[in-house]
């Protein structure tokens, strides 16, 4: 029996020494489950912690101060207080860029969803070739992003060959400057990201109708439904869960992009193509204006974490749907 | 993965076997290919390293007083440093024990935040750095850049310069680096197209004027209008546009209306009449150019330069030794003529010529580093009159562009750039005038850039840019201090050029 | 229609459908195989150069060593990137970073699986924290590092890489453990044998291709990654994506053959251990949506 001296106040009543007893009984032998191991696990992570903190907390300083890195060291900059994150909200450029991130995210990752779901859709049952395809599929994932950004670039200029293409497929010249005017300039680098990470959504999308049950489909079929039938009413409800983790992944993702847009247009032309993190690198980087920075990346945090919020709860929603979806069905 | 059924279903599996091998045979090759390759390489000098002249052997025996046996690190862009700067570090570690150890390879947009990424860090790690001449106030300011007169005195530096490169270095009355590439926009005509008989006839009978080559604006407009009125097949202007470093082009505009960027009181100077019409004459460039103007860098714009499909430019000097040679571009090769940019007529009837010197790099000794004295003489070693005329030009790096009276009498640059073409680098040298040059430059200039980038896009007036410039420049000058900002636009205005035209001499 | 035709007809649209696609897919990364092989001339060529003729290796002879290239030639004879150094740096960096992390993401997720050090939610929130612009830290960092001296250094871009990628790591092995019946080692101790064994003996074989596929995911994130690296290195611990960015504009502007044949010599082992671990990506990336049969 998991012993353990009842200690003090032991006498004051019986039942308060069963109690702690108890608790010390249920304490050891959790620790004797293999405690070492795990006070060993989460040391590595407690490390991670307070290596960040003073990072973090620096941060916070910073925000509340106005430094400027060329003016002096951070511990002369003068104290302003919320000043800052008022300076951020209400300014023009830093609110059309978050409008940017979000438009650049939202449009490439409805388009790498709809197009992902459709090949997986293709891909999943087995035909000569589909193995040739699915590789070919996956390798604009695997290219670094900074390649992707200036690969595209040589692409897209007027006389490059994507115009040559398109001229041979529509009547007259097209001499499209994808990179040198405003709209194409966000139209190109959206066609970039969704380029770059359909495959993604392709090989999850994919698992996951691979792994679907097939009961649901058959009942379908027997009960004489059409293939869109079957698709709309069955195969999506059922995909659901699968489909909110990747919109959520890749919008995320698409938010925090800067390779791409670096290379390519550097925020340009104008600023049509500045989505927060060229702002935020401009910022700190070109401008020095390091509290600014921080300020904004709070600014950030919070519209970023609310969204992460929400993920987070419709996730779970799901993920406990599925739970109690497999669990019933015994599968 | 498996059905009910025992058949092979859903996912498809690619064999892995296969691809383990093809890996397993790239990265052999990959590995070794390199190191075979490396031995193979090898580089001829062309040019002679120079002999030390009296200038050089003050240095050597004041950098021998120091007995120092160090390798100094250098901060630049490779295409700087390498080559005839190396050897020169090679020498002087022969004569003297100090030598360049390690050249920190960086692209050349990055140096400036390189050097302030120092002056935080404080590392002491990097002794020389290459920095652009417009930071040096914000590297002054910043505690990075250490003065480096003590030094220029105890060997009697010779420091002249042809235009202001030597004020472009000086910062409150101090040096704080010293000049290796003489960067000046000269001008580019087609000399072909423009003699060409019946151009001159047509121009003539559409304007009433003989086909010339520019020295007005004006003029320079109205002959690029002309032969760009296709720019799919010959653009009439080759300039760069893109967000980021446009704005060096409508300075040209700028300064030649008589402008300056700061009012005697520090404020900014953008939103009037004159700078307006700097701004419309810089946009009248669009069209008769092509939309990918909005994007490219420089290697494009050489490119689409050299093959013949631009009428003039406004470039580097250094893109003569392209431009001019045969081999390289035989389309344009030798049917250049080289001038001055087109100055604009005062309103007063003087003409004003500017033009801009683009990232100018100087040679800066970090105030941290142990080894400062050593990084103090290999600067001076680097720009001293002998050894200075022998970086510029080539053969391996011909990026460095002449700035002594000296290096415009040597024979090798003669060839390299012509004589025309030197002759205009020396001209536009004298009406060389920097980027915004004070403390917080990166910031000004970043947001002088973005509206008129803005204005060239189209999706704001001129007039309504120009405001913003000054909105968002009132925002950063209250930021650091019209205190620190004024001393720095005397420093800046010191640096911008003495004579309102070019002299022959 | 007969169901004979009906199935035909969607066999042939669906080769032609997915052949679309696999010519949007492929071209690009054709035109940056055959650019790697043009010379200057033809880089921007119009119209444009489809087959490099005549092919040519200068551009990765310059690329690997140096040696100047003919059109640019007078210019910048040696741009020489220093890629040795940069690969160098890149497969230390990204090698250690991610035996770091899917060391310590193996230890925090038996921790989670078996113990719940971590209530599953948490986790969670540490993963998507994982999503956030990783330039919102970026400027106190090199403040930190500074400090530490940790800046352009080996061991500075392994630690916060590992950092990085440990939320990932932690989720995705943990998902393999999960799979592995805690019955296992419990039947395993009574049979004598000491935790540790049991884990190594049992726990570790079955999860064997799972961790192998996290490692490799792992590295194909911190191969390729570029905000952090730019920011943080100078010249001596630069890696290969950020040397790439040396190509950038200004007066050098992009020379394509050349940042071609390095891009794709930075591709290339991402290729290879992408499609080596394909199926394993997947398992990974669910975190538990997707039930197997």
């Amino acid at each position: 029996m998991p012993g353990g001296d009842p200690g003090p106040g032991a006498s004051a009543s019986p039942g308060l020494a069963f109690l702690v007893w108890k608790k010390m009984a249920q304490a050891t032998m959790v620790r004797r489950k293999g405690g070492f191991l795990r006070w060993w696990a989460l040391t590595p992570l407690v490390l991670a912690l307070l290596f960040m903190i003073p990072v973090l907390l620096l941060q916070i300083y910073l925000s509340l101060h106005q430094w400027t890195a060329y003016l002096g060291p951070w511990w002369t900059s003068d104290f302003v207080g919320l000043d800052l994150f008022w300076q951020v909200l209400t300014e023009d450029r830093f609110l059309r860029a978050i409008a940017r991130s979000f438009v650049f995210a939202g449009t490439s990752t409805l388009l790498s969803v709809l197009i992902g779901f459709g090949l997986a859709y293709l891909l999943q049952s087995p035909f000569p070739g589909r193995g040739f395809y699915y590789m070919f599929f996956i390798i604009p994932m695997l290219t670094v992003p900074v390649v992707v950004g200036y690969n595209f670039q040589m692409l897209l200029y007027q006389s490059g060959p994507v115009n040559h293409i398109l001229s041979l497929l529509v009547p007259g010249e097209v001499r499209i400057s994808w990179l040198g005017e405003a709209v194409p300039a966000f139209a190109s680098l959206v066609f970039i990201e969704t380029w770059n990470w359909t495959p993604f959504v392709m090989i999850i999308m994919l698992a996951g109708l691979v792994s679907m049950p097939k009961e649901p489909v058959e009942a379908a079929r027997v009960l004489g439904a059409s293939r869109r039938q079957i698709f709309f009413y069955v195969t999506l409800p059922l995909m659901k869960p699968v489909l909110v983790l990747v919109i959520i992944l890749r919008f995320l993702e698409a938010l925090a992009e800067f390779p791409k847009f670096w290379t390519v247009t550097q925020g340009g032309p104008g600023t049509f193509t500045e989505t927060i993190p060229v702002y935020l690198y401009l910022t700190s980087w070109d401008y020095f204006n390091v509290s600014k920075a921080a300020a904004m990346s709070y600014v950030i945090l919070l519209v970023v974490g609310t969204i992460i919020y929400i993920a987070i709860r419709l996730l779970l929603k799901q993920k406990r749907s599925l739970d109690t979806m497999f669990t019933r069905s015994g599968g | 993965m498996k059905n009910k059924g025992g058949k092979r279903v859903g996912h498809p599996v690619v064999s892995r076997r296969t691809f383990l091998k093809a890996g397993v045979a790239v990265g052999v090759g990959a590995a070794a290919g390199p190191f075979v390759l490396r031995k193979a390489k090898a580089q001829g000098i062309q040019k002679a390293l120079p002999e030390p002249g009296p200038d050089e052997l003050r240095i050597i025996e004041s950098a021998k007083k120091l007995k120092k046996n160090v390798d100094l690190s250098f901060v630049a862009w490779g295409g700087h440093a390498k080559g005839q700067m190396e050897h020169l570090a090679e020498a002087f570690k022969k004569h003297t024990g100090i030598g360049v150890g390690s050249i920190v390879d960086i692209s050349f947009a990055m140096l400036s935040q390189r050097a302030m990424a120092e002056a935080l860090a404080r590392s002491g790690k990097l002794d020389l750095l290459h920095v652009h001449a417009d930071t040096v106030p914000t590297l002054a300011t910043a505690g990075l850049a250490a003065p480096l007169d003590d030094y220029m005195k105890a060997v009697d530096f010779d420091y002249t310069t042809v235009g202001t490169f030597a004020d472009m270095s000086r910062h409150e009355g101090k040096t704080y680096g010293l000049v290796t590439d003489g960067n000046c926009h000269i001008y580019y005509v087609r000399k072909d197209i423009l003699e060409n008989p019946d151009n001159q006839k047509r121009y003539a009978d559409k304007y009433g004027a003989p086909l010339k080559m520019p020295n007005t604006w004006k003029e320079y407009l109205r002959q690029g209008a002309f032969f760009g009125s296709d720019p799919n097949t010959m653009t009439g202007f080759g300039n760069l546009r893109a967000r980021r470093w446009g704005y060096w082009w409508f300075l040209i505009n700028y300064y030649n209306h008589g402008l300056f960027p700061f009012t005697a009181d520090v404020e900014p100077n953008f939103d009037n009449d004159a700078a307006e019409a700097a701004l419309v004459a810089y946009l009248a460039e669009k069209p008769h150019v092509i939309r990918d103007f909005d994007n490219w860098g420089t290697a494009q714009m050489w490119l689409h330069v050299g093959s013949g499909k631009a009428y003039q430019s406004i470039y580097w000097g250094g893109l003569l030794p392209l431009w001019e040679n045969p081999q390289k571009y035989p389309r344009v090769a030798g049917k250049w003529l080289h001038g001055i940019t087109p100055g604009k007529v005062q309103p007063n009837g003087r003409r004003l010529v500017r033009t801009i010197q683009a990232g100018a790099p100087l040679v800066v000794a970090n105030r941290h580093s142990p080894n400062l004295d050593a990084a103090a003489h290999m600067a001076m070693w680097w720009t001293s009159p002998r050894n200075s005329t022998y970086i510029t030009g080539g053969p391996i790096s011909t990026v460095h562009e002449p700035w002594r009276p000296v290096h415009f009498k040597d024979p090798y640059n003669k060839k390299v750039y012509t004589p025309s073409g030197l002759d205009a680098m020396f001209l536009s040298l004298q009406v060389n005038s920097p980027t915004v040059r004070v403390t917080g430059a990166l910031e000004f200039n970043d947001l002088l850039d973005k509206h008129v980038s803005d204005a060239w896009l189209g999706v704001v007036k001129p007039r309504e840019a120009l405001k913003r410039v000054d909105a968002d420049w009132r925002k950063v000058i209250a930021r650091v201090g019209k205190g620190r900002l004024r001393k720095d636009v005397e420093s800046y205005r010191r640096a911008m050029p003495k004579v309102d035209e070019p002299v022959t001499s | 229609m007969k169901r004979q035709t009906r199935r035909k007809l969607f066999s042939v649209a669906r080769y032609v459908l997915l052949s679309m696609w696999l010519i949007v897919a492929t071209f690009p990364t054709y035109w940056m195989v055959a650019t790697s092989f043009k010379l200057p001339e033809q880089w921007l060529a119009w119209p444009p150069v489809w087959f490099p003729s005549p092919p040519t290796l200068k551009n990765y002879i310059a690329v690997w060593t140096g040696t100047p290239i003919m059109a640019t030639g007078a210019l910048l004879p040696e741009i020489n990137i220093d890629v040795f150094r940069a690969l160098m740096n890149s497969i230390v960096i990204a090698g250690g970073s991610t035996l770091l992390s899917v060391a310590i993401g193996l230890l925090l997720a038996y921790g989670v699986s078996r113990y719940q050090v971590l209530p599953e939610g948490r986790l969670f929130n540490l993963l998507i924290l994982r999503m956030m612009p990783p330039i919102v830290i970026a400027i106190p960092l090199v403040i930190w590092y500074s400090t530490l001296k940790l800046l352009d250094t080996w061991h500075g871009l392994i630690i916060i890489y590992t950092i990085t990628t440990l939320p990932y790591s932690v989720w995705m092995i943990k998902s393999f453990i999960d799979e592995v019946p805690e019955e296992m080692e419990q039947a395993a101790q009574l049979l004598g044998a000491s935790q540790v064994q049991a884990i190594v003996k049992i726990v570790v074989p079955l999860i064997r291709s799972g961790v192998v596929a996290t490692c490799m995911f792992i590295l194909i994130l911190t191969w390729s990654e570029y905000l952090l690296g730019l920011v943080m290195t100078a010249g001596e611990a630069q890696t290969l994506p950020v040397q790439l960015s040396k190509f950038e504009g200004t007066q050098e502007g992009r020379l394509f053959g050349l940042q071609a044949a390095l891009s794709i010599g930075v591709t290339i082992p991402l290729i290879i251990i992408g499609i080596l671990i394909h199926k394993h990506l997947v398992r990974g990336f669910s975190f538990g949506m997707i039930r197997r049969q």
